[in-house]
């Protein structure tokens, strides 16, 4: 008794002193429930700035954090620490990627018409959970904690887009949200139980090693991995867990879809890159039939990410062709981003069966270049929904004279999604393409190809839009604010087009 | 070596036709049938049942069904902890101690929420039925 609490007392303890960023995040959930309480009739903008003074505090906590290699919230073994939470270069990287995102969505929603008088604390409390939940995410060392943070992230996510009550789109698409997280989320702890049940632990590092030393668990070890990625999956809006994403798109208040575009995806992506390291630690096989055959790498993971990857895009692109709401449109494309993303995931899982190692250079270079075009993209519709109302492209007419500076910032946002020089989309893009052809994934290589192409069709439909189509409606004005963060935001897409080099190079050391 | 999960499946098998053959065709072989106005009434612990059972609730329960559970489990995850506080507190001082009250804050916070919301006012969201939150928040913070 007096030894086993001796440990936690221990284990708690060292993990508490390398967890500031969370318990700072924790805390801020709390003070913005309070604070949205007791000043909302009095300041009802103080929360947002609480909100904003806080997820600063965390962004500094976590800076500190930089450079930290630590497996916290465990026990040790013999050969090393089992924890929950590993934080590393990987899991900081996406930390603060997720926190930058939330940070962006506050001047979003202070302009959004849906938050400008109810609700305002509880949605930032829903934010900053929300948050905490894909910290949780990106440093999972442990299945457990994965599921844990999915969950969390989960829920405060399925709020958030069910916020405002009177909002009737909004209310379905939380509910299609919250059923279809339910059935994921089961299909994922299933798939869980069957792969505990096959290597003794939950913990990567373990499954690792207990796949090392008896692999011969063949095509049931096949069916706990698929059944688990298709958690994953829902958490990135990658094909075969896609189909909620347009409906709660498009019903959620746009910051909370920017929201959830950018920094749920990003999450999603950082827990499944961890497991998927896990899982093919040793040389990237994954094991097929029955008996001790092992496929080599060109039929594994590579080969169903890569399908999925495949999937993913075209039914994205596909989709999108016909929508006629922007913020469905860009669902869809969301949903095909995920495609070319899980290209980049396809490639290291091929790197990993080479003596080169897995590269996710271009997985984080692409993330970065994705933060700034999806988030620019959705907050010049956030500004010009909110002042004209506008939900669907033909209401877009004419902007490039009603708001020029919005029009030019979307415009390049929907160049650099399409992969167009000289913008970040095209160097990810390159970078993705480049890697998948090196690792012989060339079919994956032709298909994204392909499906750029198809997807001009509809990003080059919003331009026109824009651009071409002739509207009688007066000018917009946008607020200097706005367009702070609207330079904030597209400026970086241009630099990441340009001057690529030295961000390519700082996008290597945030790997395994 | 997969063969030997053919027990199991011959067991499925097994139970579901043996549930189906009862059920659905055994019975009405041997059942008697005696139909009787008395057999088809509801049961209601033999008491004769009043009105039907498809009653309206009021939506405020959920909120407090809602309460009520999150502190029954606080109170079923404290009782263990307040069995076991003597050996707690020997071994690790006040660790036990701060832990817990961390827990209660936060779930006091969650009452604080409630109390504030105007959720625990009864008659008072009553008379704002159209719009019981915002109502209820509005008059705590005018200070009615």
């Amino acid at each position: 008794m007096q030894n086993s609490i001796d440990t936690a007392r221990k284990v708690v303890a060292e993990g508490m002193s390398g967890l500031l960023p969370e318990l700072l995040l924790a805390a801020l959930v709390c003070v913005l429930l309070l604070a949205d309480l007791f000043l909302r009739g009095v300041k009802p903008r103080a929360t947002a700035w609480i909100a904003v003074v806080g997820f600063v505090a965390c962004g500094a906590a976590l800076v500190q954090r930089y450079g930290a290699h630590a497996e916290i919230f465990g026990w040790v073994q013999s050969d090393g620490p089992r924890g929950m939470l590993l934080n590393d270069h990987f899991a900081w990287f996406f930390q603060m990627f997720v926190l930058a995102a939330a940070l962006v969505c506050v001047p979003m929603a202070m302009d959004h018409a849906a938050f400008r008088s109810r609700r305002m604390g509880e949605f930032y409390a829903l934010l900053a959970a929300a948050t905490l939940g894909m910290f949780l995410m990106a440093s999972s060392t442990n299945l457990l904690m994965a599921y844990l943070g999915i969950e969390f992230a989960s829920m405060a996510s399925y709020l958030a887009t069910a916020i405002d009550k009177r909002d009737r789109a909004g209310s379905e698409g939380g509910l299609k949200y919250v059923i279809y997280g339910s059935v994921a989320s089961g299909v994922m702890i299933y798939g869980i139980s069957l792969l505990y049940g096959m290597t003794g632990s939950m913990h990567y590092g373990d499954i690792a090693r207990a796949l090392q030393v008896h692999a011969a668990t063949e095509g049931q070890l096949m069916i706990a991995a698929v059944l688990i990625f298709a958690g994953f999956a829902y958490k990135m809006a990658a094909f075969p867990m896609h189909f909620w994403c347009p409906d709660v798109y498009q019903g959620a208040p746009t910051p909370v879809t920017a929201f959830l575009s950018v920094a749920s995806k990003a999450a999603g992506f950082a827990a499944f890159v961890r497991f998927l390291a896990a899982f093919t630690a040793h040389d990237g096989t994954f094991f097929i039939g029955f008996g001790d055959e092992k496929v080599p790498a060109s039929f594994g993971w590579p080969v169903i990410i890569g399908g999925a990857a495949a999937l993913s895009m075209t039914v994205g692109n596909l989709g999108a062709l016909w929508q006629t709401n922007v913020k469905r449109l860009l669902a869809y494309s969301s949903i095909a981003q995920a495609g070319y993303l899980l290209m980049a995931v396809a490639v290291y899982a091929a790197g990993k069966g080479q003596p080169s190692g897995g590269d996710l250079a271009p997985l984080i270079y692409y993330f970065v270049a994705y933060f700034f075009m999806n988030l620019g993209a959705f907050h010049v519709i956030t500004v010009i929904g909110s002042r004209t109302g506008a939900t669907s492209v033909a209401d877009f007419a004419g902007l490039g004279r009603r708001a020029p500076w919005m029009a030019f910032g979307l415009g390049l946002c929907l160049l650099s999604l399409l992969g167009m020089p000289p913008t970040g989309g095209f160097v990810g893009k390159l970078q993705l393409l480049s890697a998948a052809v090196k690792h012989d994934l060339l079919w994956l290589a032709i298909l994204a190809g392909i499906n750029t192409a198809i997807s001009a069709f509809y990003y080059f439909k919003l331009l026109k839009c824009m651009y071409l189509d002739r509207s009688d409606a007066g000018v917009i004005r946008s607020g200097a604010a706005n367009m702070a963060v609207l330079a904030v935001l597209v400026a970086p897409v241009l630099i990441l087009g340009l001057a690529f080099s030295p961000i390519a190079d700082l996008s290597r050391g945030f790997g395994f | 070596m997969d063969f030997q999960y053919a027990n199991v499946l011959f067991g499925l098998l097994f139970g579901a036709g043996f549930v189906v053959l009862n059920v659905s065709i055994v019975n009405r072989i041997l059942a008697p049938k005696v139909i009787d106005p008395e057999k088809t009434t509801t049961y209601e612990c033999g008491e004769p049942t009043i009105g039907s059972a498809w009653v309206r609730f009021d939506m405020r329960f959920y909120t407090v069904a809602l309460v009520f559970l999150v502190f029954e489990v606080e109170v079923a995850l404290l009782f263990p902890w307040a069995a076991a506080y003597d050996t707690l507190t020997q071994a690790g001082g006040l660790f036990a101690f701060v832990e817990v009250l961390l827990f209660l804050v936060i779930l006091g916070l969650g009452y604080v929420y409630v109390w504030r919301k105007g959720d625990l006012d009864w008659v008072k969201a009553t008379d704002a039925q159209t719009s019981n939150e915002t109502v209820g928040v509005d008059n705590a913070a005018n200070g009615n």
